[in-house]
């Protein structure tokens, strides 16, 4: 009876356990979502590692782990291959890389919370503008003075960009080291084509017979010839003559930010409700003339006549890729959407994607990143060993570390030439393609698995190696154009009469060079913020919608209920916002003309 | 029988022994994130601590209803949450059916076959079913091909970007999904029918369905009876995953339920502050619906379920 009863106080007992653990699985999805769960994603080994003597730089007998906060890294992790071999043996440093790319943005708010976010920090400017004042960062102002090779930058670079942000740095003190730093000049553009331009493939072109492209109808008219001689690829998969995606898509989307630029309306980055062109009009997106409209209008064109691949809502970058790399999409726009495509063998044969310039185009392009590139390098205010992550930073931004950064390794990758200047050797070429095996005493692994997984640096490779006169970039040596001189190069060349896509349109006065601008532009509200979100997910949403609208009717309808719509979203305050920006900017590149 | 004896003081406190990791458990999981709600009410942005964040009182709640293009939208995303919601409770008959048509099949191996291959699904995520979606209904998918071969279409057409029966369509992938899965305690239910039941029945000469709407159906009722409570409970947790990854711009006005709304707003916008005021306000209409339910169970039932 007695054994009967505990039986059953045992099933009561078990009854009631589960209904709690079901109230608390149900009640536990109350309002937690401010909660930040991250003070224990610290980094366990906090303990201040007091270095050696500074004077005599620092000691390195003991290893050191520094942990890499980083925006713009595609790998989480440790450092390893060839890379992380020479780190280790040169400074016994190992990475520890952490990347909100792959971990998502979260990882940045709630690392930010708990008050540590890392060592070192590979971070957007407008992060550092909220974390200076939350004491996050480390001033580092005599650090870098006291460096070998960045001290050189700190008067014309580092100077005048901490300097900027005046509102968290009184002072001028320097915590943010930008990134990518060219050294030619604020006025100058190196690269051979634009970020954005019509691109497509050659013998395509080519096949139609290389018809002159005077406006969008024109380029409309060629993709359909095109599309319909070349319907699919010759193993047999459907060719789409433009292919659009959505993971991209930030403020606006992005598809038609990029090719508005070919008009010469760009958004500047942190903004989302303007376009600005060269002569600093600011338009607003919604304006009935606006560029983001016409583009718009084009895409819808292209549509209804049925160039514009099914797939695109739906689809995202890497299955675009996939398309690229099978040579499916007739219209690319981005300068490194010919890379999926284009190799030197193709090339030899002519075939490849290359820039077909359209008659009424004028395009506008940011130069060189002479300030920097939008993010920067800092040393967070509780990191182990400063001056250890200073030591490595300097090395970064030495020849030797430039070299190995954006070339690999002397002997490996490339050689020195009679005349005293590099060229790439055979493995050279296709070592980051093909993932070659590198040689034990380098580290062993493939070549592009151990590459820097840091994957930013603060002085770039538009800067001049001292030892060769040329930029670090391989891509720009006197061996690697000469090597580079294909048939489809030289068939581009006399076809355009010109050396390649920017000579042309600088020749044909078809492009604005404006400053590239890298500086605080301020950080947004929190009411800003969220009414710029929803703005934003409004804008984009529509866009998609009337690029697959059933007609134009429905295409102006949706076009009139998006602009009286985002008034009640709240646009006049966040046009309000991005208009100080954006004379922020033209202010900026004024006097950068100014001065040239 | 002598055994051991208990003040009643002792045996309270061992009895409460036995409770108390469930109490706190509870405290800890579903009433101190309770705490987190005070974020609704200050202009919280990391890195900024919130003991520095500005108190703003109601703002947030405020800005949800600020204007009527604003009202609209938190409108058709309650909407989209009942209508889902909805439908689910409409047809959470069907697992039950299911069920009874399952155990009716005499072919063991067939039906163990038909039981195995309804439930796998459950167990695949949803970001795996969307790229099962894609490749199925994608216009150069599976079902695209087999329309152009029979001729039936020429054109692909575009299931996942569709913006017509949205709540439909998600409602037949999570019945595609679940409907295996939830038939199982039925089955067990079934199983646990009286075997003198039947026979009885037979007796009497009852045909096979003749039995099933007589004997199956009623013993299977209470159970239906509970699990309906419980989806009533969770009404407003439709999820996000499963309309996270369906979401397009096309479907957006239709497939935005709560707690895809809330995930949108917080991680979008990184607008922390906004997302805890709209999830309290969750919080409000499922105490709201959870009473209302009691009080329909104490009237057509005479007592309630809290």
């Amino acid at each position: 009876m007695s054994k009967k009863n505990k039986l059953h106080s045992k099933t009561v007992f078990a009854l009631a356990a589960c209904m709690l653990l079901g109230t608390t699985a149900l009640s536990g999805c109350g309002g937690n979502s401010g909660n930040s769960g991250a003070a224990n994603a610290t980094d366990s080994a906090n303990q201040a590692n007091q270095s050696a003597d500074p004077g005599n730089g620092p000691d390195h007998s003991k290893p050191l782990t520094i942990t890499v906060f980083n925006n713009a890294a595609n790998y989480q992790g440790e450092q390893t291959g060839w890379y992380g071999k020479l780190i280790k043996d040169k400074f016994n440093i190992t990475l520890n890389i952490l990347s909100p790319q792959v971990a998502g943005d979260q990882l940045y708010k709630t690392r930010s919370a708990a008050g540590d976010l890392g060592d070192l920090l590979i971070i957007d400017n407008s992060q550092l503008e909220e974390l200076i004042p939350a004491g996050l960062i480390m001033d580092i102002t005599d650090k870098v003075k006291n460096t070998e090779y960045l001290s050189k930058y700190v008067d014309q670079h580092f100077q005048p960009f901490n300097a900027a942000f005046d509102k968290v740095n009184p002072d001028g003190k320097i915590y943010g080291l930008p990134t990518f730093v060219a050294d030619t000049s604020p006025t100058t553009f190196s690269e051979e084509i634009p970020y954005s331009s019509p691109l497509m493939p050659w013998d395509y072109y080519k096949g139609i017979g290389s018809p002159k492209l005077n406006n969008l109808t024109d380029l409309l008219d060629a993709l359909q010839l095109m599309h319909e001689k070349y319907p699919a690829t010759t193993d047999g998969k459907p060719i789409s003559p433009i292919t659009l995606w959505k993971d991209w898509d930030n403020g606006s989307m992005e598809n038609v930010r990029w090719l508005s630029n070919w008009y010469g309306y760009e958004q500047p980055d942190g903004t989302s409700t303007i376009q600005l062109n060269a002569k600093g009009d600011i338009v607003p997106l919604i304006d009935d003339n606006s560029m983001y409209k016409k583009i718009l209008q084009f895409y819808f064109d292209a549509n209804q006549r049925g160039l514009v691949d099914p797939d695109s809502p739906t689809q995202d970058w890497n299955k675009v890729s996939e398309k690229l790399t099978n040579k499916q999409v007739l219209l690319l726009w981005y300068s490194w959407q010919r890379g999926f495509y284009n190799t030197p063998q193709r090339g030899a044969q002519g075939d490849g994607n290359v820039a077909i310039p359209i008659g009424d185009t004028h395009i506008i392009q940011n130069s060189d990143a002479y300030f920097g590139n939008g993010r920067v390098f800092a040393i967070g205010s509780k990191a182990k060993d400063p001056d250890r992550i200073m030591e490595f930073m300097d090395w970064m931004s030495s020849p030797e570390g430039l070299r190995y950064y954006t070339n690999g390794m002397e002997g490996f990758n490339y050689e020195k030439t009679a005349d005293g200047k590099f060229k790439l050797t055979e493995v050279g070429q296709t070592a980051f393609q093909d993932n070659t095996p590198v040689p034990d005493e380098y580290g062993g692994g493939g070549y592009q698995d151990g590459q820097s997984k840091i994957n930013s640096m603060i002085i770039g490779d538009f800067a001049v190696d001292p030892d060769t006169g040329e930029f670090y970039n391989k891509d720009y040596w006197n061996a690697t154009i000469e090597a580079n001189k294909t048939t489809l190069t030289t068939e581009w060349q006399s076809m355009f009469k010109a050396t390649n896509p920017t000579d042309y349109y600088q020749k044909n006065n078809m492009i604005d060079i404006v400053p590239n601008i890298n500086t605080s532009l301020g950080t947004d509200s929190s009411d800003i913020k969220n009414k710029r979100s929803q703005i934003s997910d409004y804008v984009k949403d529509t866009s998609w919608k009337m690029i697959f609208a059933k007609n134009q009717a429905e295409f102006d309808q949706l076009w009139t209920k998006l602009k009286s719509d985002v008034n009640g979203l709240g646009w006049t305050d966040v046009f309000a916002a991005d208009t100080v920006k954006a004379e922020k900017i033209v202010k900026l590149r004024a006097e950068a003309m100014a001065n040239k | 029988m002598p055994g051991p004896k208990y003040s009643t003081g002792s045996r309270s406190v061992s009895k409460f022994l036995y409770i108390l990791p469930f109490m706190i458990l509870l405290a800890v999981f579903a009433y101190y994130p309770l705490y987190g709600w005070v974020y609704a009410f200050f202009d919280y942005m990391p890195p900024i601590p919130l003991s520095e964040s500005p108190f703003v009182g109601f703002k947030w709640f405020h800005s949800l209803v600020e204007n009527q293009v604003k009202i609209d939208q938190l409108l058709q995303v309650v909407k989209n949450t009942f209508g889902i919601s909805g439908l689910g409770i409409l047809f959470s008959w069907l697992p039950m059916i299911f069920a009874i048509f399952l155990t009716e099949i005499k072919a063991v191996r067939f039906r163990k076959f038909i039981q195995t291959v309804t439930t796998l699904p459950n167990f695949i995520s949803w970001v795996l079913v969307y790229s099962l979606a894609f490749t199925m209904f994608s216009s150069e998918g599976i079902v695209n091909g087999f329309l152009h071969q029979i001729g039936l279409a020429d054109s692909p057409i575009l299931f996942l970007q569709s913006s017509e029966h949205v709540w439909i369509t998600q409602w037949v992938w999570v019945t595609w999904k679940t409907l295996g899965w939830s038939a199982i305690l039925y089955i067990a239910a079934i199983m646990g029918i009286d075997e003198s039941l039947y026979e009885a029945a037979y007796v009497d000469g009852a045909t096979r369905m003749q039995v099933i709407r007589h004997v199956v159906l009623p013993s299977m009722l209470p159970t239906y009876f509970v699990l309906l409570m419980l989806q009533i409970a969770s009404f407003l947790n439709n999820g996000l995953e499963q309309y996270f990854v369906f979401q397009n711009a096309f479907n957006k006005e239709s497939i935005q339920v709560l707690d895809l709304y809330v995930y949108n707003l917080a991680m979008g916008g990184g607008s922390y502050s906004v997302s805890v005021a709209i999830s309290m306000l969750k919080s409000l209409i499922s105490v709201v619906l959870l009473f209302s339910v009691n009080g329909l169970s104490k009237l057509l039932r005479g007592e309630g379920i809290v």
